[in-house]
């Protein structure tokens, strides 16, 4: 019997700690789904998830409940990467033994993972258009990227997207639009022949 | 008459030109060519010998390397680090007995068993057995370099993953003067060349030893390397070793080590150019950064892709794995599905 | 005219946000408009692509990770008070142990020392790091006769660099 998430923070609120684990590992690939993408770096990616989840720590005893939890715990993540991404500079690139040499190969594997049973390594081929969508979808402004990554990896609906990013409706489909748009400009040579 | 007498002189001269030439391009036949390797093999311990190097390392960036080498017979190896600065004053001695890494910047010293030393010799020897089998060697001309006559060679490997290399190899000594390596794509890896060298010189060991600070000669003895074959390390080992059923194209075992608790074990593989290395102890954490992930139905495995090679780390029952070669990671995880 | 509209809506007719009728409108419109229906399939494409590249799993122990860093957090806003508190109740077990207590308490903090040191694998074994690996894998490589030395110095320069 799965606990919903009121009842965790209300378990939490009253000193159990376990419901904390529970809401981590309910929410940590998606959290980090979203980090990630928006971050475009994995390094970055790990430093702020554990920065996103502490501060969630912290601040949970102040949730009263008036607006859905995910639609908090989201708001919170995107307004922690944009902080991150303006205060930060992009780092040197280190490339020791144990450091990936460059994003690029990163979601091929995940592509793997995906993939469950059908897992094939020949998927990996598959590397150049994995590539191709990564740095397009790094390529889009902000404001798009972060309404299409919430829509694409949460399958938010307009109206929960619209209290998160604190916006209407109408922006949302618009940026929406927007986002695909350029996307398809960018990526309508491969998508066709895959 | 006069026509039959021109005839024949012509005859003479073409058959005589055409002998010539023939002994001059001698490392045509197979058996001259595999000498040649051979001897190239072997030769930094059959000279005395100094010379400035030039390496580029193309992965990820170039990297830019200027070195002083001086090679004694029959087993001294000296390197020093001209460039880049990071690493200027760098000086690695190896006698033989024991190979000391000096880091003048950190002022640090590392004290590593000799690459020299006899068991050495075997490894290599297997090296260039190996080299033979798994790449095609041709002969592609004559050329003058630094002065001095070099053979040019081109290895081109029998399978598609393994690098291609062009050698130019000194006529009278055998040391390899210049060496291109190319990925299976085609894109530069590696090169090296000499651009000064010097043949029978005379050098004084204490001189060179004197480069490196009384303070970090460490009179510590390296730790002991043993080398075992496969059975050897069943047989002396604490607990099952597993082995991979599946090579990427080329390999064969070279050598397998063990760590003095007999817990540790690392076997060792190769297609003569590079390794690929298997670690596999008791069950262990292993910290690793930045890595991915590959989940196949029998296991979860964490990798990362660097500029030499790829590490991949999993669990089996009681052990934990480490697999790590300069081989395209498909791979490597195929090797390490077939670990049993 | 029509078409401009259409398109203007596939993308929240992916999303399923369109109201009945005009969900309905646009489906039949791509049904007899082979641009709009292109555009519809590469629009679905996408969206499918992208969610697969999208989703990604933090490493396996992310928790622990998180507690980690609680736990430093924790430690560094603990009032001062509390652990002054702490340190006095301790000082006053440690007067009122009996003389022989406080010699077996010594005892059995250096039987743990001699332990640690003489069998250290008695304990359960810290993680090790990736990097010993690596130095043992380019050590085995570097002794075959055609690597040169830099491999390491360059992997070393990096990770300085890092
Ligand atoms: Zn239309």
């Amino acid at each position: 019997m799965a606990n919903s998430d009121e009842s965790l923070i209300r378990r939490f609120k009253n000193g159990d700690e376990e419901s904390f684990k529970e809401l981590v590992k309910r929410y940590q690939a998606r959290i980090y789904s979203i980090v990630f993408a928006m971050m475009g770096d994995k390094n970055d990616a790990d430093d702020i998830c554990q920065e996103i989840f502490v501060k969630l720590y912290r601040s949970l005893y102040q949730f009263r409940g008036k607006s859905k939890f995910f639609t908090w715990l989201y708001r919170l993540t995107v307004n922690t990467c944009i902080n991150a991404q303006n205060g930060r500079k992009r780092k040197l690139q280190t490339i020791s033994l144990s450091h990936p040499v460059g994003e690029s190969e990163q979601s091929l594997v995940e592509f793997i993972e995906q993939d469950g049973e059908n897992c094939s390594i020949d998927i990996l081929k598959n590397k150049e258009l994995g590539m191709k969508i990564n740095s397009a979808i790094d390529c889009l402004s902000d404001d798009l990227k972060e309404v299409f990554i919430l829509r694409e990896i949460e399958d938010l609906s307009y109206r929960e997207l619209a209290k998160i990013l604190q916006c209407s409706e109408g922006t949302i489909k618009s940026r929406l639009f927007r986002a695909r748009d350029r996307l398809k400009e960018k990526l309508l040579p491969y998508i066709n022949n895959s | 008459m006069n026509l039959v007498k021109y005839l024949i002189a012509l005859f003479i001269f073409t058959f005589s030109f055409i002998l010539t030439f023939a002994t001059f391009t001698f490392p045509s036949r197979a058996e001259d060519s595999e000498h040649i390797m051979r001897s190239s093999f072997a030769t930094t311990f059959q000279i005395d010998f100094e010379g400035i190097k030039e390496v580029y390392i193309y992965r990820p960036q170039t990297f830019r390397f200027v070195t002083r080498v001086i090679y004694q017979k029959p087993d001294f190896v000296y390197t020093e680090y001209l460039e880049p600065d990071q690493l200027k004053g760098k000086i690695i001695i190896d006698d033989g007995k024991r190979r000391i890494e000096y880091l003048s910047v950190e002022d640090r010293t590392r004290i590593l068993p000799s690459f020299n030393h006899p068991q050495m010799e075997t490894l290599r020897e297997m090296a260039l057995k190996v080299v033979l089998s798994n790449f095609k060697i041709s002969f592609l001309s004559r050329e003058e370099m630094l002065g001095r006559e070099v053979y040019v060679f081109e290895l081109s490997p029998k399978n598609t993953i393994s690098p291609s290399l062009k050698l130019w190899i000194d006529k009278e000594t055998y040391l390899t003067l210049q060496r291109e390596t190319y990925g299976p794509g085609g894109e530069p890896v590696f090169f090296f060349r000499y651009i000064e060298v010097e043949f029978n010189k005379e050098f004084s060991r204490e001189k060179l030893y004197e480069k490196i600070p009384q303070t970090a000669q460490i009179k510590k003895e390296p730790p002991l390397v043993s080398y075992f074959t496969e059975k050897e390390i069943t047989e002396k080992l604490k607990f099952p070793v597993c082995f991979p059923t599946y090579l990427p194209p080329g390999y064969v075992f070279q050598a397998g080590e063990l760590t003095e608790e007999k817990r540790d074990v690392k076997l060792i593989y190769t297609n003569g150019l590079e390794v690929i290395v298997l670690f596999q102890r008791p069950r262990v954490n292993i910290m690793m950064r930045h890595h991915r992930w590959v989940r196949t139905d029998k296991m979860r495995i964490r990798y990362v892709t660097g500029p030499y090679g790829s590490t991949l780390v999993w669990d089996g029952e009681d052990k934990t794995f480490v697999l790590m070669g300069d081989v395209p990671v498909e791979e490597l995880i195929k090797v390490a599905q077939s670990v049993e | 005219m029509k078409c401009r509209w259409s398109k203007e809506n596939l993308s929240a007719y992916i999303d399923g946000e369109l109201n009945i009728i005009t969900g309905w409108i646009i489906k039949r419109h791509a049904k007899f408009c082979p641009e709009c229906q292109k555009e519809l399939n590469e629009l679905q494409k996408i969206s499918k692509l992208s969610k697969l590249l999208l989703i990604k799993e933090p490493e396996f122990d992310f928790y622990e990770q998180v507690r980690e860093k609680l736990q430093q957090v924790k430690i560094a806003q603990q009032e001062k008070p509390e652990i002054a508190a702490e340190r006095k109740s301790i000082e006053r077990m440690w007067t009122f142990l009996p003389q022989s207590g406080k010699a077996a308490l010594l005892v059995g903090v250096a039987a743990l020392l001699f332990f640690l040191v003489i069998y250290p694998q008695i304990f359960p074994a810290p993680s090790l790091s990736i990097e010993q690996f690596e130095e043992e894998y380019l050590r085995s490589r570097e002794t075959l006769p055609w690597v040169e030395s830099p491999a390491l110095s360059a992997t070393l320069m990096s990770a300085e660099r890092g």
